[in-house]
């Protein structure tokens, strides 16, 4: 089951994206060992984790998170533009870069356990991939570009996907990385869909019969990217952000609301330090259910 | 200011790919395209999975050639560390690369020493794992190392996988028509026995198996066991 959270239902599953954060915390930076990512909520949240995000979670059964990617507009900032592009210019045919409502960047793609395969015997990428695209082509979305390892590309084109390279490979190597990589622009369309779904043996329905039960949370991404702001310059503070983002997220309700209000005084405090960008954050009732 | 495409020279190779209607027409294209970068070599050959014996899975490359006539009936394959190293490589890499990866031994130094011999000194190879029964290994050489290695290393994933979409699209299933035993020798041989091992556990000479093998050849019109392969698996007929 593929649990979708877009701009318009986010409200209702925040305390789903809060464990998302958490899971690709753990599985980035204390699997992968991407330490630039490290911060003390441990939580990883990065500048494009924006209010018009698209995020798709595999769920199992008793609704834990097992997969995960995100998609937005290129007609926002994005990853690979804002990113690869600049560490790489000479790799890029940067006439192809796309800037489109209907050309969406899929990023930050994760698995907690790769061995993981549904009744069906479906490895959790596949529903994850095949919803993506069932929801980018029900959205109009013409293509999908992307950052993936080369070594993935033949697979891709087995599978008949249209790819079109938007660089040449790279080998981007960091400190706790090292990759060939590519970036590529996939064409969306229902033949490929068919396709992908023939090549999988997927033919079941990846999306949930009836609604996902709503799971509120206190906190928002776009609040704890703040916070982290503030600890990088105040680290001093970090114990204290920690607790409160631990009293937003308590099951009482009184403490959740007095949590609200020391939040309340930190943005303040982090508007009056030029941390907060205007409409990063959108003022949030609290929650009393 | 104009800038440099660094994918331009790529861009008309797969326009030109889509047209291909023949394995040869794949090699040829990829051969006017390679050449000028320095390529004075290429092979793909399937490295993992279903006919991946290098002696029966050469899908592409310069095959008529005195190096590679050499190559095979010499058998280097078993000691060739670029292809040794292929098989467990997960991104390209340079010859350079693979000779420090492997220790190498009096044979696999051999294997290289003659390679320069024939004008093959530098070059790069990539995996390409095209499915979960079927990793592809297409190698790039010449005496430089070749220019332009991103847009070469796209030529190859292109050309590849045009390559199997041709072979699984010249032969129709039902002109394919086995008996059961070319059918259950086709079967162990996808499976990586040798003919000598399907005949014993066909109980019957080598002989016969090879001829078994020769038919099921004949009949697809195939050259090689890689494309009957790729046909029938595609049909679900090798499994």
């Amino acid at each position: 089951m593929i649990l979708i959270i877009t701009p318009e239902n986010r409200e209702k599953y925040l305390g789903y994206l809060e464990e998302m954060h958490r899971i690709r915390y753990e599985v980035f930076v204390e699997r992968c060992g991407w330490t630039n990512l490290e911060n003390p909520f441990r939580m990883d949240i990065d500048q494009f984790d924006k209010p018009w995000v698209t995020y798709y979670l595999k769920l199992a059964p008793d609704g834990s998170i097992l997969a995960g990617l995100r998609t937005f507009p290129t007609s926002k900032p994005y990853m690979l533009e804002e990113l690869y592009y600049p560490l790489f210019v000479d790799k890029f045919n940067n006439k192809n870069l796309p800037h489109d409502d209907n050309v969406w960047e899929m990023s930050r793609y994760f698995v907690v356990d790769p061995d993981y395969r549904t009744e069906t015997g479906h490895a959790a990428k596949m529903e994850l991939y095949v919803a993506v695209f069932e929801h980018a082509l029900s959205k109009g979305v013409t293509s999908l570009c992307a950052v993936g390892e080369t070594y993935i590309m033949a697979r891709a084109l087995r599978l008949g996907w249209k790819l079109q390279p938007l660089s040449v490979p790279f080998i981007h190597k960091e400190v706790d990385f090292d990759g060939e990589m590519m970036a590529i622009n996939l064409e969306v369309s229902a033949e490929m869909v068919a396709a992908t779904r023939k090549g999988w043996g997927l033919m079941h329905d990846v999306l949930p019969s009836t609604a996902v039960a709503a799971r509120p949370s206190g906190t928002d991404g776009a609040e704890v990217a703040l916070m982290r702001d503030i600890v990088s310059e105040h680290p001093d503070a970090a114990s204290q952000l920690r607790e409160l983002i631990s009293e937003l997220c308590s099951e009482c309700p009184e403490r959740r609301v007095e949590a609200e209000k020391y939040l309340d005084a930190w943005i303040a405090r982090a508007a009056v330090e030029g941390h907060m960008l205007p409409g990063q954050r959108k003022k949030t009732q609290p929650v009393v259910n | 200011m104009s800038v440099k495409n660094p994918l331009a020279l790529f861009e008309i190779l797969e326009k030109s790919l889509t047209n291909a209607q023949t394995i040869e027409d794949v090699n040829q294209l990829f051969i006017a395209f390679a050449k000028p970068l320095g390529v004075e070599f290429f092979a793909c050959a399937c490295v993992q999975g279903s006919y991946s014996d290098p002696e029966r899975s050469r899908m592409l490359g310069y095959n008529d050639t005195d190096w590679m006539r050499h190559y095979m009936d010499n058998e280097f394959w078993r000691d060739d560390p670029i292809f040794n190293y292929g098989k467990i490589a997960k991104r390209s890499f340079t010859f350079t690369e693979a000779l420090e990866e492997f220790s190498l031994n009096p044979n696999s130094r051999r294997v290289m020493l003659d390679a320069e011999k024939f004008g093959i000194k530098e070059g790069f190879a990539i995996p390409l794992d095209s499915s979960d029964d079927h990793t592809a290994l297409f190698s790039i050489a010449g005496p430089y190392f070749p220019k332009e290695r991103g847009q070469l290393h796209l030529a190859a994933i292109w050309a590849h996988d045009r390559a199997l979409q041709l072979l699984e699209e010249t032969m129709p299933l039902e002109k394919i028509r086995l008996t059961p035993r070319e059918l259950e020798a086709l079967q162990l041989s996808s499976e990586g026995f040798t003919p000598d091992e399907i005949a014993d556990h066909m109980n019957v000479s080598l002989g016969t198996v090879r001829q078994h093998l020769k038919s099921a050849k004949f009949k697809s019109k195939t050259r090689t066991p890689i494309q009957l392969g790729a046909i029938l698996g595609r049909k679900q007929l090798v499994h």
